[in-house]
């Protein structure tokens, strides 16, 4: 092994090269080296003047870009599969009280695998935490779900005022999920208020309804910029400025596209089909399948569409002040090719690709992403918020208002 | 020796560092504290700088990292919490004082922490024993749990219900019906009464099943079910005008519906239901939890095809009821089969029937089950 590698000769291709063949945990020093050195080439000025307002962006002068680079995803397919497999079994036979233990390793699994700028986010929530929470929840569902068998009325009841309740159960569960999240020994945290999340997961959508749902992209967007502006990293909250434009754009793309797809289907359908059908004893269920083929496709590529261009907006909008810039280049064709395929897999595999469709799509995404980690990164205080409470978040979160952002 | 990241307890602070394991105990040492380090390995000396000075701002928590003390950190396992071992993941090791060091898994580490045979749930999901039991034993043990527990633990439940619970359950839910999709019934009242003296001698006959006298029928016109019929747990059964008027009043016919729906009165069949579609929410959102997005909504379908299995066995269940009391009165199980064709007529825009998305067996499929028993008598 040669002693010492002198990178400063290498062009910038040569740099990104040896970037992205470094085996990093073996040698954490020569990557960071590579990609100070990519940095300098990528932006000049950046690091060469200290304490430049050259950052556009930052709202701080004082930030000094240190490194840019993707996520990187480390996580194998076949790795994944036995992990999944086993606690699978583990599951079943435990009759689920495993499943709790088991959603812990695979959070850690992708957690763990996920690297900014070499260093690992971690997992840090406790099985037994997760377990009485699910416990909780479990005796919350089958009792609201008997209850509804026995009266629809009650069960009518029950299903406003959980609607009411939704804001709760988002924040008790983004401050699980959030507090539940480590990077470089750091806690994320969740600081939003039961009132700021009735405005926007409860007032804005009634209020929107009333516009005709003129307004709901607005609320839409008020809804991501509470999630991100109450969101921090340590004792550093994150910012954001969305814009409304760019969620009235995704928006209406995807009902045109869904609008487009029947147009097309149904022409299609009406012409191709016509003479088919009628030569069929039964066409009906060829009709059928046209139709939920369709809405699949519609589906598919309308929520691919708003996805990528809301997720692209979000990230390139929100900052870490003067710790981290971030950048999302996700593209509709292959998020709609991802979700396609990963569907068909599962399908024809009966279930057991479900590890690889997941290994899969947090490639995807950690290769979409772009971080750009400033100075300020080494400094992040801790904030130490104990750890009491957490069943009631963990149970919140499962009564699938699971909040996540693209 | 293992290159790790230690994290301070208190901020993001990063040290670059080596870990051994000399004499049964972790040693970690700065990484440009360590002669022989630098020696072997290239070290951007600039960047160690950047991490020294800013550690060492940190004042008094800071004992590693500062320029001054170089001295290696000593750890015995009594004083280390590690992680368990998962996949080929950095082991996260946390040190006293919420300390963290963060270093590729290495045998020799992983022997320390875990002991000698490593921690056995990493045991197993790395050993092909384990791996080719669960690909065999999953499939066969979701099968089982499904096809055959579920349904068992179903009548265990329905069973438990007292009959007052059913009972309240039935008021609400027709109450609720006849506020939103039924109307009161449009037939003649003594086309009514006539039809209820016929069903009140087939209940009679429908004996020992402990139901009879908890049957009661009830008309109701509704636009927006069609021709139907519906039965409620505590024995409360509805018959639409429209069935009544697709099959011109026949009784038979209508008797052979009635038997139907008693069938799911004595089978306990609504509350079984409400039983099965709750485990089967619960397993499939426990074992399968944790997916997002689009493999999400595809479970919400697996979700509601185990639903429909379940519900096509409770008509299966329901037909044969009916089919086995007509033969016991003597009667004709064609009459079964001819109401459930001329259901059929009727609504044959339905003929687009794929039985995994329906909560009802194949028309044709029941009609010849009934024949096939009249053929027989």
């Amino acid at each position: 092994m040669s002693s010492n590698i002198d990178y400063s000769t290498y062009s910038l291709e040569e740099l990104k090269q040896a970037r992205a063949t470094i085996d990093e945990i073996e040698h954490p020093e020569r990557a960071q080296e590579l990609e100070e050195r990519i940095v300098k080439f990528e932006l000049p000025e950046a690091s060469s003047t200290e304490a430049s307002s050259t950052i556009a962006t930052s709202p701080v002068a004082t930030a000094r870009v240190l490194r840019k680079g993707k996520v990187s995803f480390h996580g194998k397919a076949s790795e994944f599969f036995s992990i999944w497999i086993v606690n699978l079994l583990l599951s079943i036979v435990t009759l689920g009280i495993y499943s709790a233990w088991a959603k812990v390793r695979t959070n850690r699994y992708f957690y763990g695998n996920t690297d900014i700028d070499g260093h690992r986010f971690s997992y840090l929530a406790n099985p037994l935490q997760i377990l009485k929470g699910r416990i909780i929840a479990v005796c919350l569902f089958a009792s609201y779900f008997i209850l509804s068998a026995v009266s629809p009325i009650a069960g009518a009841v029950m299903v406003l005022a959980l609607m009411l309740l939704t804001p709760f159960m988002i924040v008790l569960g983004q401050r699980f999920s959030m507090r539940m999240t480590g990077y470089r020994n750091v806690r994320f945290k969740f600081n939003g208020g039961f009132g700021g999340a009735f405005v926007v997961f409860v007032v804005l959508p009634i209020v929107s309804m009333f516009t005709l749902y003129l307004m709901l992209p607005w609320a839409l967007k008020k809804i991501d910029e509470y999630l991100v502006d109450e969101s921090a990293f340590g004792d550093i909250r994150f910012t954001t400025k969305l814009s409304t434009g760019s969620y009235y754009l995704a928006s209406l793309g995807a009902v045109g596209i869904v609008v487009a797809v029947f147009i097309v289907g149904a022409s299609v359908m009406g012409f191709g089909f016509s003479s088919l059908i009628e030569t069929l004893e039964n066409g009906a269920p060829l009709v059928m399948l046209a139709l939920l083929g369709m809405y699949l496709i519609a589906f598919a590529i309308s929520s691919s569409f708003y996805t990528a261009l809301i997720r692209n907006h979000i990230y390139e909008n929100s900052e870490i002040p003067n710790v981290a810039q971030f950048n999302s280049n996700v593209g509709v064709m292959p998020l709609v090719w991802l979700r396609t395929t990963n569907v068909i897999a599962i399908v024809l595999s009966l279930g057991f690709a479900i590890p690889w469709a997941k290994i899969r799509s947090a490639h995807f995404f950690a290769n979409a992403t772009e971080v750009t980690v400033l100075s300020g990164i080494d400094s992040v205080t801790s904030v130490n918020t104990g750890s009491v409470g957490a069943t009631a978040e963990e149970a919140a979160t499962l009564f699938d208002v699971d909040v996540a952002l693209g | 020796m293992i290159h790790g990241q230690l994290y301070q307890s208190n901020d993001s602070a990063v040290t670059l560092v080596t870990a051994s394991i000399e004499d049964d105990a972790l040693v970690i040492r700065l990484l440009n504290g360590d002669k022989r380090v630098k020696d072997e390995r290239c070290v951007t000396t600039s960047q160690l700088e950047i991490d020294a000075n800013v550690t060492a701002d940190k004042g008094e928590s800071v004992d590693i990292g500062s320029s001054e003390s170089n001295e290696p950190l000593r750890f015995q396992q009594s004083d280390v919490n590690a992680k368990s071992k998962l996949g080929n993941l950095p082991r996260e090791i946390t040190l006293p004082n919420d300390r963290l060091l963060v270093c590729s898994p290495s045998p020799l580490l992983d022997q320390w922490l875990d002991g000698g045979a490593g921690s056995r749930i990493s045991q197993m999901e790395t050993k092909k024993p384990w791996l080719i039991a669960s690909v065999l034993l999953v499939p066969l043990l979701l099968y089982v749990i499904f096809v055959q527990g579920m349904p068992w633990a179903a009548v265990k439940f329905a069973n438990q219900i007292p009959y007052s619970i059913k009972s309240l359950a039935s008021q609400h839910t027709l109450s609720a019906l006849d506020y939103s999709m039924l109307e009161p019934s449009t037939l003649p009242n003594l086309q009514r009464e006539q039809l209820m003296v016929g069903f009140d001698s087939v209940v009679k006959q429908v004996s020992g099943l402990g139901i009879e006298n908890n049957i009661r029928v009830h008309f109701r016109d509704s636009n927006l079910i069609g021709p139907n019929a519906f039965a409620l747990p505590d024995g409360t059964i509805v018959f639409t005008d429209d069935l009544v008027t697709l099959v011109d009043g026949d009784q038979a016919l209508l008797d052979a519906i009635l038997l139907h729906e008693i069938g799911h009165v004595a089978q306990n069949h609504s509350m079984q239901m409400v039983a099965e579609s709750l485990f089967a929410t619960l397993a499939i959102s426990y074992f399968f939890g944790d997916l997002s997005g689009a493999i999400e909504s595809f479970m919400g379908i697996g979700s509601s095809v185990v639903q429909n299995q379940y519900s096509q066995k409770h008509e299966w269940q329901a037909d044969n009821f009916a089919i086995e009391q007509l033969k016991l009165m003597q009667r004709d199980p064609a009459d079964f089969a001819d109401v459930m064709r001329k259901l059929s007529n009727e609504t044959d825009q339905q003929g687009a029937e794929n039985s995994w998305f329906q909560s009802h067996p194949l028309t044709k499929a029941r009609i010849e089950n009934a024949e096939s028993a009249a053929y027989h008598d």
